[in-house]
């Protein structure tokens, strides 16, 4: 495991911001840590990237405990952290900000300026080396502040909301640097409210509310676990022999009549199973026109999660 | 952009350094520098030249033979008085803008929040704060560079300039280092935080501007005249008295001998530059702590109490024994400094109440794990409460603030012996009350800073406040009826001046200090069990549970 956290508290005065929380990830993952606003995201991961310092509770990165207030050269040079507000020196131009990170991080030349070039056409900011910072626009900032954050080849990387606040096309962009990210191999950590984009990348969701973690796994797992599939499934004209052949099966459950061709039904099977229930179908001699799945998305199983929980 | 090799190793070095250098060595504000330093000389001259008799002025302080039309021109003394003034200018000019500049800039940082970009680099704290302090008051220190020569050529037109002139520069380097190591520590209390116990400062920049100029560098300018260049009199002042009367430490005069005088005087700047150095690279490292360690007050207090009653010790002129008279006077002054001293420290060391409160969850949340792992209570419970009030950085301040007061009274009882003609009892009463009130202040402070209102700061200094200054200004309107009034003495034995009323006012019966010491000491007790009685409702109302989540 890269990154193992045990029993992670944080209390804000009376309000407990964080409840041992328990996390783990592998090298490679890429985290998703999703929950609504006060669940406690941001605090998690200023704690794992040092910014807070928990009240209880420990941090491992390679099973070595990352302490706050602590000189931590070596821990240090393997996060890489963006956060919500990513600030930045307003008066110095992009090369010169990159520089100035790399030398804190212990970059010499010529690396150095090697991988500024190459974070700053994975960001798409080659063309603005020259601009002062203050001068860029909004969604430039922020992938600057990414710049930043994996100038130095991180082995974690933290990002706080990284795409809050920025248009389609900016969010597209960021999507395509992480996706980029993610196959070099880095383990990257992000929370973020616009679940889709999440779901375009993730290895691994975890879900938070009020604290505490409640929810961690693999997303395929979650999917199976929590994600229910319709079928539709259109047929010629005999739409009760199908009704009849469907009602015995132990996975189908919910059964309903779309239109007067087409039934819509919930499916507990994964691939090889709707593979199997077609074949079944078309050798029971039903005329099948169409046959179309439709699963529940990340935004609908964290509603769902979140009803069940408040309820 | 490509440096020059040796400012490109500098910069690997020390980014922040160059980081510095890049942001404030601008053509344009340099130019205006240089501009400005030199236009400064120009005018300074000028204003020299024109103190020279010409045509149109027969009389001139520089003319050796007075009201005369043919005057002949005191050179000596017109090289000797530009000096002076280069002597006295050098610190302002220099040091203030490099104050306010380090102060702002780490207000600034704060502000923007790209402190914590600093904090989470692998670089030393060490690292970055050299580079802060070397880089952000670079202008200054251009400044000095291009005023450094016409010193230097003034120095050479007097006697015994160049021997001043080294010692001057030593001396000079060892305060800016204490000043600017100061200023950056002022910048990190204007936090802005609740956390901070003196994030009220808001106007922090200014208020150590105003501290360094009209208190700090003339103090310790009159100090260095009367010590470290008190071989020199006439390079500061104009008072042509020869060397000033004998300063001793422990009975060692300390500015008679020109060696023990620098070693004396460096010694202690770079001490206190340590001092300051080791309590700034904490709070950068942890900006939601107390503003100084445990550990680190009791060195400073001791430090400090070393330093004081060395000074107390005056050797008599004739006897050249320790002086009764000067231990009079100095301890009295001392144990009135040393009540003063702790307020600020109450300040830096008392918990606030988010602190309090992860002391209170940790050492909750330890307990019951250790429960959890042994189905029993930890038997060093207790052994390790007392090691953690006494080292610890989140327990409450007042044990350390006991402790340090515990380190005052032995250095004060100690010499105390030495005093033959002194009243002991009288001493005794007034140790006990200076104890008794840093106490009670302290409870306060700790008390007002675990209130839930989020502005726990201004009360726990608008109490202080009010602890410290009702009972003088009482006394003082009641002296205004009745010029003897015993109830105003009485009010002035609950305030820090109550030495003044201990050691002049030998009517005052000795039975109301130790009444008012008895009434002290049952509001320590009142308070203190009341603070421990909110330390447990405290860890009651937290939410920690030894459930399963």
């Amino acid at each position: 495991m890269l990154l193992i956290t045990r029993s992670l508290t944080k209390q804000f005065d009376r309000k407990l911001a964080l409840d041992r929380v328990n996390l783990e990830l592998r090298q490679g993952d890429v985290y998703g840590l999703i929950g609504p606003n006060g669940a406690g995201k941001t605090t998690l991961l200023r704690l794992l990237a040092l910014v807070d310092e928990p009240t209880t509770g420990d941090i491992f990165l390679d099973g070595v405990p990352l302490r706050y207030g602590e000189h931590l050269p070596e821990l240090k040079r393997r996060l890489g952290f963006l956060p919500d507000d990513f600030p930045l020196y307003e008066d110095l131009t992009v090369w010169f900000y990159l520089d100035y990170i790399g030398r804190l991080q212990y970059l010499t030349e010529p690396d150095r300026s090697q991988r500024i070039q190459e974070v700053l056409a994975l960001v798409e900011l080659e063309s603005k080396q020259q601009s002062v910072i203050g001068t860029l626009s909004r969604g430039m900032r922020q992938r600057l502040s990414l710049a930043q954050a994996i100038l130095h080849k991180p082995s974690l990387l933290l990002l706080d909301e990284p795409v809050s606040g920025l248009d389609p096309l900016a969010r597209s962009q960021f999507r395509r640097i992480i996706k980029q990210l993610q196959a070099s191999g880095m383990t990257i950590l992000i929370s973020s409210h616009i679940l889709s984009d999440l779901e375009d990348f993730c290895t691994a969701i975890g879900i938070m509310e009020q604290g505490r973690l409640v929810e961690s796994s693999v997303l395929s797992d979650l999917y199976n676990r929590l994600s229910s599939q319709h079928l539709l499934i259109s047929v010629v004209d005999d739409l009760e022999k199908l009704q009849r052949f469907l009602v015995d099966r132990p996975e189908v459950t919910g059964i309903e009549i779309a239109s007067d061709r087409t039934l819509k039904f919930t499916f507990a099977g994964n691939e090889t199973d709707r593979v199997a229930l077609l074949r079944t179908i078309v050798n029971a001699d039903i005329a099948v026109t169409e046959f179309y799945t439709t699963q529940e998305n990340l935004e609908s199983i964290f509603l769902k999660m979140d009803y069940q929980r408040t309820s | 952009m490509i440096y020059p090799a040796w400012l490109n190793q500098i910069g690997d070095r020390n980014p922040q350094l160059l980081r510095e250098w890049r942001g404030r060595l601008q053509i344009r504000s340099f130019l205006v520098t240089l501009g400005l330093v030199v236009l400064g000389e120009i005018l300074f001259a000028t204003s020299y030249i024109n103190r020279l008799p010409g045509p149109d002025r027969s009389y001139s302080a520089f003319c050796l033979n007075g009201y005369s039309p043919n005057c002949l021109i005191d050179w000596d003394g017109w090289w000797l008085s530009m000096f002076r003034d280069l002597n006295w200018l050098m610190p302002f000019v220099i040091f203030l803008p490099g104050i306010y500049g380090l102060i702002t800039d780490i207000n600034q940082e704060q502000q923007k929040g790209t402190l914590n970009f600093l904090r989470l680099s692998p670089r030393s704290s060490q690292n970055i704060l050299l580079g802060k302090l070397l880089g952000v008051p670079s202008l200054p220190y251009l400044a000095l560079l291009v005023a450094f020569p016409l010193h230097a050529y003034v120095s050479s037109h007097v006697p015994n300039g160049l021997a001043f002139l080294i010692s001057y520069y030593a001396v000079f380097g060892l305060t800016g280092a204490v000043l600017f190591t100061a200023a950056l520590f002022i910048g990190f209390t204007g936090r802005g935080g609740q956390n901070s116990p003196v994030a009220w400062v808001s106007g922090n920049a200014l208020a150590g501007l105003a501290l360094a100029g009209i208190f700090v560098i003339p103090s310790l300018w009159t100090w260095n005249s009367v010590t470290v260049w008190n071989f020199f009199p006439q390079f500061l002042t104009t008072w042509n008295d020869g060397p000033a009367s004998r300063v001793d430490w422990f009975t060692i005069p300390i500015n008679r001998n020109p060696f023990l005088a620098h070693l004396f005087t460096l010694s202690n700047l770079a001490i206190m530059t340590f001092l300051l150095w080791r309590i700034l690279q904490r709070s950068f490292r942890n900006p939601k702590t107390t503003l100084i360690s445990k550990r680190q007050s009791y060195g400073l207090v001791g430090y400090i109490t070393v330093l004081m009653v060395g000074f107390a010790m005056q050797s008599d002129y004739v006897t050249g024994k320790l002086s009764q008279d000067y231990w009079l006077g100095i301890t009295s002054l001392l144990i009135s400094v040393m009540t003063f001293a702790f307020l600020p420290l109450l300040l830096s060391l008392s918990t606030p109440r988010q602190m309090a409160l992860d002391w209170l969850q940790s050492r909750k949340a330890t307990a019951f794990q250790y429960r959890e792992q042994t189905g029993r209570w930890p038997s060093s419970w207790r052994k390790a409460a007392v090691a953690d009030l006494i080292w610890g950085d989140k327990s409450p301040g007042i044990t350390a603030i006991a402790i340090n007061l515990l380190l005052v009274i032995i250095a004060l009882i100690l010499p105390l012996s030495f005093v033959e003609t002194f009243d002991r009892f009288r001493a005794i009463l007034g140790l006990g009350i200076g104890v008794a009130l840093v106490l009670i202040y302290g409870l306060i402070v700790q008390w007002m800073l675990l209130l839930q209102t989020p502005k726990r700061i201004i009360w726990a200094v608008g109490s202080l406040s009010f602890a410290v200054l009702f009972p003088p200004l009482a006394a003082f309107i009641m002296v205004i009826g009745d010029n003897d009034s015993i109830l105003a003495k009485f009010l002035m034995l609950f305030s820090p001046g109550f030495w003044t009323i201990l050691a002049s006012d030998r009517g005052l019966s000795t039975n109301l200090g130790v009444i008012a010491l008895i009434i002290q000491w049952i509001l320590i007790f009142g308070l203190g069990n009341a603070l421990w009685l909110r330390y447990r409702q405290l860890s009651q109302a937290l939410q920690y549970s030894d459930s399963a989540p």
